[in-house]
C-alpha cells in the first residue's frame, strides 16, 4: 500500500474521481463499478453498477446521502462468483456489514475490489433533497464536516452517524480520503503499487499527520457523544413498561428489517404462519391482559431482532432511516448490540478471520458478569 | 444462549426464565426433575412483566 494524491486542481472533485474510476475500468483493474451517482434532477444519490466506462456520467460518491447500506447489493453480486472483478465503492458502515454477511455466507470477497471513502456523515434522503434544491456546495460542505461543523441549511447528518467514529472505510484495497484534508486541492488515494500502473494524475505523497489528527479528534469526540447516548437510552428503558413505551409507535411494517443489511433471512420467522393469529387468539389475548396493542407482537418483533442481528449491528442506522414511526431504532440496537458484543470481545466487520460467536460456543459465555 | 439472555435483558425481562440444560434421552429422571425445578422457580418469580402491558 502506498499514498497518492489525486489531484483536482481546477477541475471538481467528481469529474477527478471520474477520470480515475474510468481508468480503473479502462487498466481492466475492475470490471465493473458499484458507484454512487446524482439523478438527473441532482436531489438523489443512487447506487448504479457501470458496466462501461462511459457509464460514468453523474458520479457522486462523496454526497453526504445514503439510499440504503450498499452492503446487501454487494452480496447480491458476488453472493455466487459473478465472473470478474467488481469495484465497489463504500462507505465504513457498508464495509463492515459486508463483511459481516461475508460471515455469514451472504456475499464473497474473492472477486471484489473494495473502493472505501471517507465518511463524516450522511443526510437523511429528504433533508438531503430539500439541500440541494436551496443549492448544496459538496466542497465546502466536506470542508466544514472535516472542521467539526456537519449541520447545513437547518438540517444535520443521521443521529447514527454523527454517533459514528468510523471515518475511514475498513479493509479497503482502494482508499480514497478527504478527511482532514482540502478536498478541492487533492484527494489522498492509498492502494497497492501495481494498481497504479495504469493510472495517471496519481502523485506519490507521504502519510498525512495533519490528517490522522484530525480524524483521531473526530472519531474520539463521536465516540464520547455515542457512549453518552446509548447511557441515557439504557437509563430510559430501565423495565420493560418503559421499553414498551419507546417502541409503542411500532406498525409493525418491518421497514427496519428491510432496510438492515445484516437481516438477511429468506423466510422471516414473522412471515410465518406463527404470527397469523385467529380472531380467538387475538380476542382471548386481550381477555387475559384486559387490552391488548393492536398490531400485535410488536416488542417481541424487536427482540427477536435484537437476538437475531445485534451481535452484527454496524450501527449504520438505516432501520431508524427507514421507520415511519421515528422510532430510536438505531438507539436500541446499538445500545443491545454492545451488550451482546461485548461477551464475546466480539466487534462486528473488524476482521473477517474473527469467528463469529454463533458458530462457536464458549466456555465462559454465560459466567455471570 | 448466551445472545438470547442478553437480549431478554435489554427487555427487562429475566434471563433465568429460559434454561439451558445438556439431558441425555436416557436421563429421564433428570429431566423429570430439571422440569419440576424449572417449573417451581418461575412461580416463585410469578408472572412474566409483559402482563402488566398492553404490548405484546
Amino acid at each position: 500500500m502506498k499514498t497518492y494524491t489525486l489531484k483536482t486542481g481546477s477541475s471538481n472533485i467528481n469529474s477527478a474521481l471520474t477520470s480515475f474510476f474510468r481508468e480503473l475500468m479502462a487498466g481492466g483493474v475492475v470490471g465493473a463499478l458499484l458507484v454512487p451517482q446524482e439523478v438527473k434532477s441532482k436531489k438523489s444519490v443512487v447506487m448504479t453498477l457501470v458496466k462501461d466506462p462511459k457509464g460514468l456520467k453523474s458520479i457522486n460518491p462523496l454526497a453526504p446521502v445514503s439510499l440504503v447500506n450498499a452492503a446487501r447489493l454487494v452480496a447480491n453480486l458476488s453472493v455466487t462468483n459473478p465472473g470478474q472483478k467488481i469495484g465497489v465503492v463504500l462507505r465504513s458502515c457498508e464495509v463492515r456489514a459486508l463483511v459481516e454477511l461475508v460471515k455469514l455466507h451472504q456475499a464473497t470477497l474473492d472477486d471484489l475490489v473494495i473502493i472505501g471513502i471517507d465518511c463524516l456523515g450522511t443526510f437523511e434522503p429528504l433533508a438531503y433533497r430539500q439541500l440541494v434544491t436551496g443549492g448544496f456546495d459538496l466542497e465546502r460542505w466536506l470542508a466544514a464536516a472535516t472542521g467539526g461543523e456537519t449541520s447545513a441549511g437547518g438540517h444535520d447528518i443521521r443521529k447514527s452517524c454523527a454517533m459514528c467514529g468510523h471515518i475511514e472505510a475498513e479493509h479497503a484495497q482502494i482508499s480514497i480520503g478527504w478527511a482532514g484534508l482540502d478536498p478541492a486541492a487533492g484527494l489522498l488515494i492509498r492502494m497497492d503499487e501495481q494498481l497504479v500502473g495504469q493510472l495517471t494524475n496519481l502523485t506519490e505523497t507521504g502519510e498525512n499527520p495533519a490528517r490522522e489528527q484530525t480524524i483521531g479528534r473526530i472519531r474520539a469526540a463521536r465516540e464520547t457523544y455515542k457512549e453518552q447516548q446509548l447511557q441515557e437510552f439504557m437509563a430510559r428503558i430501565k423495565d420493560l413498561s418503559a421499553m414498551a413505551d419507546e417502541l409503542a409507535g411500532c406498525l409493525r411494517c418491518y421497514n427496519c428489517r428491510q432496510a438492515c443489511p445484516i437481516c438477511f433471512c429468506q423466510e422471516c420467522v414473522f412471515n410465518s404462519q406463527l404470527f397469523k393469529h385467529s380472531p380467538e387468539d387475538y380476542l382471548g389475548l386481550a381477555g387475559l391482559k384486559g387490552a391488548i396493542e393492536m398490531p400485535t407482537d410488536t416488542l417481541l418483533f424487536h427482540l427477536t431482532r435484537t437476538n437475531h442481528m445485534g451481535l452484527s449491528c454496524v450501527g449504520c442506522g438505516q432501520c431508524e432511516s427507514a421507520c415511519p414511526a421515528k422510532l430510536p431504532l438505531s438507539l436500541l440496537f446499538q445500545a443491545a448490540g454492545k451488550k451482546i458484543q461485548d461477551i464475546f470481545g466480539y466487534v462486528p466487520g473488524r476482521s473477517i478471520d474473527e469467528i463469529l460467536p454463533q458458530t462457536t460456543y464458549q466456555e465462559n459465555e454465560l459466567d455471570p458478569r | 444462549m448466551a445472545i438470547l439472555k442478553a437480549s431478554l435483558e435489554t427487555f427487562s425481562i429475566n434471563p433465568e426464565r429460559v434454561w439451558f440444560k445438556f439431558i441425555s434421552a436416557s436421563e429421564g429422571k433428570l429431566f423429570a426433575q430439571t422440569v419440576t425445578e424449572m417449573v417451581a422457580r418461575l412461580k416463585q418469580m410469578g408472572p412474566i412483566p409483559t402482563k402488566e402491558i398492553w404490548e405484546i
